[in-house]
């Protein structure tokens, strides 16, 4: 990698510029970079068409246009459900390609029963009134770090709720701006407490599909143990497992944040729940971030000169069944947790990021000679680090560099 | 009827027990006679009745097998069968028996002799050294010391929080609390002392809060260790002091070279596969472990103990570590460990109800340290069950073998304080921690600590002689190991920095690396403690002096106490099987 790249951050964190400086880069400015690590915000504005922002050859950034399609709660839904569809449909037709897929990624039906609101609210009552006893957690559609977020149980609470936010939902104007899920209400509990875990994914290309699974993922708990009573549904520091919500619980410790490593889960659950049913919960978590991907694959702009880092929130039941909750685009870069701690963390982001880097960086960058520009084509395995490519089965690689792939992952 | 004489006239006991009995005609009558007595005592084990029934539903199945007897032997003699339980059960509980026995018959020919003669001291060690009574006397007295000062410690901290050693609750309390504590997660606060929580880390990583609540910690116990040297050199001059070495030579227990400690632990050599180091670097790790699995499976089939113990040596998969660790440490003869388990620990929730003890506060307080931990933390909860538990154990303190206990606390009612006879150390329910990565449910994790506790852990943290290693002759071992293959480092730090290394240690061995290393390798670790029984716990010494040897660079450069520190801080990345392969073995 050449040394001339010029970065620019609008997230000025010690985890990124550390990993610039190791390699030589020097800051560059707004109108002359090479690698710009943007929030999705600035990004937004540089990429929208008033801006008439072009990017060169040699400029590489880390989100992709419209990658709302999978990053917005609402979207996603959306773009899952038309996918299982078409899927069913190329099933029927004895698609090859589909039937390929199943086998590989057999585990399809991973997200909870989710309506957008206002304008599935006729559907959701309907299921509401079939299962009376269920329970629901309300999101808003372009929030995030839980704010906004309740849990319900009654029909009654959300007409209460839009008439205290003097929410006027009528079909005419109605822009969809809540969904509301199905609550996971038997999560695995391992101490008593309810956990998430979060897994990091990066694409470096839509069409053909390129992705890659981070090893090393975190769970974060909840500081309060778990009842499944209805009179703890407002406690959020039992519920959500958002560390921006739990640091303010009094249960919360500094030290530990409340996160535990992928490596220790998985010790966990080997010894707890045996063998095969841990190694399905890790083939099924590889479904999940396929079929996720798949559902948007044609769908975002594939611009050669971006890359995503996603962050998935996946809840995992007392079945050791994993639920896709929601895809994030730029998973927090901020250490949460204490002093010594902190300094761990931080090398924890920053060995994703150094990693992220020596992916999507090409060898000459930014020299072009005579190179397509933009994101590195895939490189060899040894520069992966902790990532591990995700086979994408029923693209148009050929058959036999696929296999050899898998091989490999073993 | 069907199934009666298979019982009192061949004798279950008479065929399988013990074959030799079958011996000579002419005793067959007191051996009758003896094997009824046998089975009258089975009689009360679950184990017993549920063989019964299981014989019982053979033979209906098969109505024209007259042969009851053979069918009998048949299920008896089975693989995994009662025999193999009744062969387990017969080998943990003699060996747990030799071991009292022999210490108690050293401690009787010690009192009985002449104080200078040196007689009982050839059959303490009979490879190595002698222990003359007067050595005795003064480990002893180290001994005496710190529990009298545990003792003081416990007494200042019930005055000052005018709470009693242990205090019945009335009726109505314990209807309170079996509220509290059993159906709801809201504990009430009020009851307990305030949380001191400022160092990161676990006790095991030397982290002292001034304003902690504790009865001794590890620095106590060291300081004991190395008062038994100044007792000794007081009387006689002849023993070189800390010049030389830190830990009292009479802590020696056999050689203690890298070649001795390479033969004991053999199978521990590269020259064969392991769990630990061929599923991370063979070339196909899957296939390594997937065998590995099918063995450890068939291990676990036959209930061999024997088999097991091998098996451990080279190391458990994860989804086999918890029924194969049950399976060598479980000394209980039960056909059905789980209801076993449950019987038991409901017996031990009552008496937490019934009982407030002053032990009970400070074991909260220990279990909470948990918290600054980012591996352990989740367990708060199971961890502080468990130890309530340990707590009210009388099994405990019978387990225990009988020369080791401290001199009891006795309460007011004339029984032994605490109930499970043992004065919790800082820290103490370190031990119990990567239990929680094995059993979901306190309950089961707490069956398994009390056994590898009463063996193992306890050796762990007493000043005293014993023919199993204990934490001083491990520290001495440890000693001599780092003076043969680093002793630079043993010269530098003790006499360029005045930094004993025994200080880091002493605290790794006692608290068997819990905190120090990451958590699978802390398994991996004790995997092979276990496979090697008690000599196993020599290993500790050996990884200690291995992680020495692995730092020695940063130790040989460094210029002071935060250099050293700074050198031992972060051990979390230490792959512990391979360093302890090459430190024996690269040779
Ligand atoms: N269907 C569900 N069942 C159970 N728990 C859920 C469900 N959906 C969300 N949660 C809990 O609520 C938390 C927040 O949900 P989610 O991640 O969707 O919202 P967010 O506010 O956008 O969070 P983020 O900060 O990750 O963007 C999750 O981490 C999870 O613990
Ligand atoms: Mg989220």
């Amino acid at each position: 990698m050449s040394r001339n790249v010029r970065w620019i951050t609008d997230i000025d964190k010690s985890c990124l510029i550390t990993n610039f400086d190791k390699r030589g880069w020097h800051r560059g400015t707004e109108d002359d970079w090479n690698f710009f690590w943007a929030n999705v915000y600035n990004f937004r504005t540089i990429m929208s068409p008033e801006s008439g922002y072009r990017l060169a050859e040699n400029q590489i950034i880390n989100h992709f246009p419209n990658h709302q399609e999978l990053t917005k709660k609402d979207l996603m839904v959306k773009n899952i459900k038309r996918y299982r569809k078409e899927l069913e449909r190329d099933k029927a037709n004895n698609s090859d390609k589909a039937l390929a897929l199943e086998t590989k990624y057999p585990y399809l039906d991973f997200l909870p029963v989710t309506y957008t609101l206002p304008g599935d609210y006729n559907l959701f009552a309907e299921e509401f009134r079939k299962n009376p006893s269920s329970v629901w957690i309300m999101k808003p559609t372009d929030k995030a770090r839980g704010i906004g977020i309740f849990i319900i149980n009654r029909l009654q609470q959300i007409k209460k709720w839009s008439r205290d936010n003097k929410m006027q939902w009528s079909y005419a104007n109605c822009k969809d701006t809540y969904v509301v899920s199905r609550y996971i209400d038997n999560p695995l509990l391992i101490g008593g407490k309810k956990f998430d875990l979060r897994m990091y994914v990066l694409v470096t290309s839509w069409r053909p599909l390129v992705a890659y699974k981070y090893t090393q993922g975190f769970t974060r708990f909840c500081a309060v143990k778990y009842t499944s009573d209805v009179e703890d549904l407002d406690n959020n520091f039992m519920h959500l497992t958002n560390v921006s919500i739990q640091k303010y619980g009094e249960d919360y410790n500094e030290i530990n944040g409340g996160k535990w490593s992928l490596k220790n889960l998985l010790l966990y659950l080997q010894a707890t729940r045996g063998r095969a049913i841990t190694s399905k919960l890790n083939d099924e978590i590889d479904s999940i971030i396929m079929h996720s991907l798949r559902a948007v694959q044609n769908l975002i702009t594939n611009d050669k000169h971006c890359f995503e880092c996603y962050g998935y929130d996946i809840i995992i039941d007392a079945d050791l069944r994993p639920w896709l909750i929601e895809v994030n685009a730029s998973p927090s870069l901020s250490a949460t947790t204490a002093s010594d701690k902190l300094m761990k963390v931080c090398r924890e982001i920053q060995c994703l990021i150094d990693d992220i880097l020596n992916i999507v960086v090409p060898e000459d960058f930014p020299d072009l000679k005579g190179q397509r520009g933009g994101v590195a084509l895939m490189k060899d395995k040894k520069s992966w680090g902790e990532f591990v490519l995700l086979p994408d089965v029923s693209s148009d690689r050929p058959k036999s560099a696929l296999k050899s792939n898998k091989a490999k992952m073993r | 009827m069907l199934h009666r004489p298979v019982y009192t006239s061949c004798g279950i006991t008479k065929e399988g027990l013990s074959p030799d009995f079958c011996g000579a005609h002419e005793e067959n009558q007191d051996i009758a006679a003896l094997a009824r007595e046998y089975e009258k005592a089975l009689r009360t084990n679950p184990a017993y009745w549920a063989f019964k029934k299981l014989v019982r539903n053979e033979t209906l199945k098969s109505p024209n097998a007259t042969d009851v007897v053979t069918l009998a032997r048949q299920i008896f003699n089975q693989t995994g069968g009662a025999r193999q339980l009744i062969e387990n059960h017969v080998a943990l509980v003699s060996a747990r028996k030799k071991r009292r026995g022999q210490a108690a018959r050293e401690i009787q020919q010690c009192k009985a002799s002449d104080p200078n003669a040196l007689n009982c001291a050839e059959r303490r060690y009979p490879r190595y050294r002698s222990v003359g009574p007067k050595e005795q006397l003064a480990v002893e007295s180290a001994r005496k010391t710190l529990e009298s000062l545990i003792t003081k410690r416990l007494n200042r901290i019930s005055a000052d929080m005018a709470v009693p050693l242990s205090r019945r609750r009335t009726p109505h309390e314990e209807t309170i609390f079996l509220d509290r504590s059993f159906s709801s997660n809201q504990e009430d606060s009020s009851n307990n002392p305030p949380l001191v929580l400022q160092g990161i880390g676990l006790p095991s990583k030397g982290v002292r809060d001034p304003e902690r609540l504790y009865l001794y910690d590890d620095q106590d116990v060291l300081e004991a260790m190395m008062n038994v040297q100044m007792n000794i050199s007081h009387e006689q001059s002849s023993e070189l002091g800390t010049f030389w070495s830190s830990i009292p030579a009479l802590f020696t227990r056999g050689p203690s070279t890298i070649q001795e400690m390479a033969r004991k632990f053999s199978l521990l050599s590269p020259r064969y596969q392991h769990v630990g180091v061929d599923d991370w670097v063979d070339d196909n790790p899957e296939t390594f472990l997937a065998a590995r699995i099918e063995t450890g499976e068939k291990v676990l089939a036959s209930k061999s103990l024997q088999q097991a113990r091998d098996y451990a040596k080279n190391g458990m998969p994860p989804c086999l570590r918890a029924q194969l660790w049950d399976l060598m440490l479980q000394s209980e003869l039960t056909d059905d460990l789980a209801a076993y388990t449950r019987r038991h620990c409901q017996s031990l929730k009552v008496d937490i109800a019934r009982y407030d003890l002053l032990i009970d506060r400070l074991i909260r307080i220990d279990a909470r340290q948990c918290r600054n931990d980012d591996c352990y933390f989740v367990f708060e909860d199971i961890i502080a069950e468990v130890m309530s538990y340990w707590v009210r154990d009388e099994w405990v303190a019978q387990h225990v073998a009988a020369e080791q206990k401290q001199s009891h606390v006795m309460t007011c009612t004339g029984k032994i304080y605490p109930p499970n006879g043992v004065m919790p150390f800082w820290g103490i329910s370190c031990y119990a921690l990567p239990l929680c990565f094995l059993h979901g449910e306190a309950e089961n994790a707490y069956m398994i600590f009390r056994e590898l506790y009463t063996r193992f852990f306890f050796n762990l943290h007493t000043v005293r002689l014993s023919s199993t290693p204990t934490l001083p002759t491990l520290c001495k071992t440890f000693e001599y190991l780092l003076k043969e293959h680093d002793p630079y480092i043993f010269f530098h730090l003790t006499h360029h920095l005045g930094i004993l290394p025994i200080t880091y240690a002493c605290r790794w061995i006692m608290f068997a690396f819990v905190g120090i290393l990451d958590i699978e390798q802390v398994l991996q670790l004790w995997d092979r403690m276990l496979g090697y029984e008690e000599e196993g716990m020599e290993l500790l010494s050996v990884a200690a002096a291995a992680i020495f040897g692995f730092r020695s660079d940063m130790l040989c450069r460094a210029r002071n106490l935060r250099d050293v520190e700074h050198a031992f801080s972060d051990l979390g990345a230490v792959k512990i099987i391979p360093l302890l392969q090459s430190y024996l073995f690269s040779r």
